[in-house]
């Protein structure tokens, strides 16, 4: 029994030496990832690089639909970063928001709004943990972790590198093989229109799951903290939830917040990827319509 | 569970067995309930009923009243099929009737039957019916001990998923007190980390794909569909066979033996060999239960007879896994291939032995691959939706071929078939005898650089979140 402790003694004092060497190299891979337009290399350049005027946050919705050259245009404003993320609740646009301004103040933050991105069921699916590589790196997702999400086992077990940097090293390998570099600030625009007639689906059940209603009002306590104008937008959609558009409007008129509803505002469908996504050409026109709207609201806000 | 119970039980009560049991027991239980604690009380009524059972089975027995030994042996078998039917079929029965009636203008609105089915309720009746069996067959005597008896139906490494243990394998293990064994304690740990690897490295990596892929066939052409067949017969293996591997490992700390489940089952020659490795409990329970007594009841009727059996043994190990016609058609497609080979099996060693290919290896890997496509081909069945799902994507399999679906798949293309590599190169060692014995070697250095470096690559690229095990729903 002597001989086996020590053996695990031993293989515990490798794993550490194994877990420090392999979590340096990879927070190093990391950090210096190109920007290869990946949705990984979004998120990085999201929580470690980008820096904006405007600030476009949400899931996959925000990330295909609010095209940066054209909302970078908006009144005393020159940059635009779309941090939209496909399968992202709030929690990620609030990680991606706080990173975002510890190195620039924005002046416009334009949140892309979903049921799926505040359902207590929907947000089961959504992911969060591929942004744990960049725990301990970057403060926003530390706080996160430590602060907000309030799992204690999983604090337990981002102490280990390794578990931190799990799975990673595929993401990291084909950002640094891929040579690809892109300059679309976080845009991702789809190709293509679907294949059929689209059909209006609505979801009659919203619950509203409360870390992610927390990491909301974070969102609008720090746009209001900093002076950032935070503008709410459900866009275009095929898919619609009545009782989350009804809970959206009594929050935002709880907050005083401006709300852009575009769901009963119909896009001919050629402009659609899907039922719930527009593609290139969808995005451009629907982005020029709501730097419109923007702009109105701008002078509303600052006469 | 292993990490709490392993500990107390080696160093507070070693010497002393009816401690251990007891300790054993309540770990058992408290794992169980853990699952799901409403079905406890089945547990543990029907495993005081079959243990009263034993006891009057053997009292007839000694008493020479073998007719009334056998009624209570029938009351046992009886009573176990008719739990299991209870729980996991009569519902399926009851939509299929509404079904029925609704196509003929009947209103089947009302007829549904939602229950809840217990974890492992599969594995644990096959334990109780084979007590009786045993018993009544004087293979071994029924025990006096509820205790132990109770812990061979609830051990907690095995109830959920298997392997299915016999109790005169199991049982007389619980007489003698296990001691703290280094040695056992260290092969036991490598053997659940080897299963822990075939789990998150490969079962749930391959996952994603597979679902993807399986359950939705109409948005994806032939290519995409064979490949998810192959993956899924290997997601398949690595997650049942990583169970096991953890429930033999967690055992054998415990300083206890549980029967091998799997014997590297993609080296086999042909089906009958390929059922000689998969499963091996449960198919050798009903072997031994079934076909053997079917065999002889059917014996005059020659080879027929053995078609006959053997169809309604591997119909038996389909339906095993659940109410699902996809699971009926699965044995019934294994049983006929398993005829052929059989049918087949004299003329093909005619025909090997006039071409002298009989040593050629060559030859050993083509009926390697051809029984590996055929089990790929069956798996899809077993993890279809539906026969119409699957009917569609042999169609697709055959006809409409195009690239591959490969959205989202670095992982599994990249870590997944990594990982199936490493596994691979095991099964392959330990097959053929090559004597690379890594985690076993007699250096101890090469040893322990293996189990760390096993543990470092499970740790950094496992899929360590979320997943169960495929075989906890049967």
């Amino acid at each position: 029994m002597k001989r086996l402790a020590v053996d695990l003694l031993i293989v515990i004092a490798s794993l550490a030496v194994i877990d420090v060497v392999v979590g340096r190299a990879m927070d190093c891979a990391v950090l210096t990832m190109p920007p290869a337009g990946t949705l990984n290399a979004d998120q990085h350049d999201a929580l470690v690089t980008a820096v904006a005027d405007v600030v476009v946050l949400g899931s996959s919705r925000a990330r295909h639909h609010y095209d940066p050259s054209l909302l970078a245009s908006l009144p005393g404003c020159e940059t635009c970063y779309n941090s939209g993320c496909d399968g992202h609740g709030m929690n990620y646009s609030m990680v991606a928001l706080e990173a975002m301004v510890e190195r620039h103040t924005p002046r416009v933050v334009i949140l892309d709004v979903s049921n799926a991105q505040l359902d207590d069921e929907w947000v089961k699916n959504n992911a969060i943990d591929d942004i744990q590589a960049y725990y301990s790196l970057v403060p926003a997702v530390t706080r996160y972790y430590d602060e907000i999400a309030g799992d204690c086992m999983k604090r337990l077990k981002l102490r280990s590198n390794l578990y931190r940097h799990n799975g990673d090293i595929t993401w990291v390998s084909k950002a640094f093989l891929s040579g690809a570099t892109t300059d679309d600030h976080g845009f991702d625009a789809l190709a293509g229109s679907a294949d059929g007639p689209l059909e209006s689906r609505a979801f009659d059940t919203f619950a509203v799951d409360s870390l992610q209603l927390r990491c909301l009002d974070r969102v609008v306590a720090l746009c209001r903290d900093r002076g950032i104008l935070p503008v709410i937008v459900i866009s275009p959609n095929y898919e619609v939830c009545p009782q989350f558009n009804k809970w959206m409007s009594d929050y935002c008129s709880r907050h005083s917040l401006p709300l852009l509803d575009y769901t009963d505002v119909h896009f001919d469908e050629v402009l659609y990827h899907d039922a719930s996504h527009l593609n290139s050409d969808g995005a451009e026109r629907f982005s020029r319509h709501l730097a419109n709207s923007i702009t109105v609201l701008m002078h509303v806000a600052t006469p | 569970m292993a990490l709490i119970a392993v500990p107390m039980y080696t160093a507070l009560m070693h010497n002393r067995a009816r401690y251990q049991n007891v300790w054993l027991l309540l770990a058992s239980y408290v794992f169980y309930g853990y699952a799901d604690w409403r079905t406890l009380p089945l547990l543990a009524v029907t495993t005081v009923v079959y243990y009263a059972l034993g006891i009057g089975i053997d009292r007839a027995n000694k008493a020479g009243a073998a007719r009334r030994a056998s009624w209570l042996t029938a009351a046992g078998v009886v009573l176990g099929v008719g739990v299991l039917f209870y729980f996991k079929y009569l519902g399926f029965c009851v939509r299929q009737f509404a079904e029925l009636f609704s196509q003929f203008g009947l209103d089947t609105s009302g007829a549904t039957f939602a229950i809840v089915v217990p974890v492992g309720i599969s594995f644990f009746t096959f334990k109780l019916i084979s007590y009786v069996i045993e018993v009544n067959r004087e293979t071994l005597a029924a025990t006096r001990r509820l205790d132990e008896f109770a812990l061979y139906v609830a051990f907690f490494p095995t109830i959920m998923s298997g392997p299915i243990d016999r109790p005169g394998q199991f049982l007389p293990q619980l007489k003698q007190p296990r001691r703290a064994d280094a040695t056992a304690i260290a092969d036991g740990a490598k053997r659940v980390l080897w299963g822990w690897f075939a789990k998150v490295c490969i079962a749930d990596r391959l996952m994603p794909y597979t679902d993807a892929v399986i359950n939705n066939p109409e948005h994806h052409n032939g290519a995409s569909i064979t490949l998810a067949a192959v993956l899924y017969l290997i997601q398949m293996y690595a997650d049942f066979a990583g169970y096991s591997d953890m429930a033999i490992g967690t055992a054998q700390m415990l300083g206890l033996r549980v029967a091998e489940n799997f014997k590297r089952p993609f080296f086999a020659r042909n089906i009958a060999e390929y059922w000689q490795r998969w499963h091996i409990t449960l198919t050798t329970w009903l072997t031994d239960y079934v076909f053997m007594p079917l065999n002889i009841k059917f014996r005059s009727l020659g080879m027929t007879g053995l078609y006959l059996a053997t169809m309604i043994n591997l119909l038996l190990i389909g339906m095993w896994h659940g109410p699902n016609w996809t699971y009926a058609l699965f044995g019934i497609y294994h049983g006929v291939l398993l005829c052929v080979t059989t049918a087949l099996d004299r003329p093909r060693k005619k025909w090997e032995k006039r071409h002298g290919l009989r040593q050629a290896q060559w030859y050993a890997w083509l009926r390697r691959l051809l029984t590996f496509v055929l089990c790929c081909w069956g798996a899809l069945l077993f993890r279809s939706n539906s026969i119409g799902d699957f009917a569609l994507m042999t169609g697709k399999m055959i006809s409409e071929w195009g690239p591959l679906y490969t959205q989202g798949t670095t992982p599994i293309f990249s870590l997944g078939l990594l990982s199936i590599l490493i596994l691979a190169g095991k099964e392959y060692n330990d097959e053929m005898n090559k004597g690379v014995h890594l985690l076993h070697n007699r250096s101890r250095v090469i040893r322990l650089t293996t189990v760390t470096l096993l543990v470092a690559f499970i740790v950094f690229t496992g899929v360590l979140e979320g997943a169960t095990f495929i075989y906890f729903q049967f």
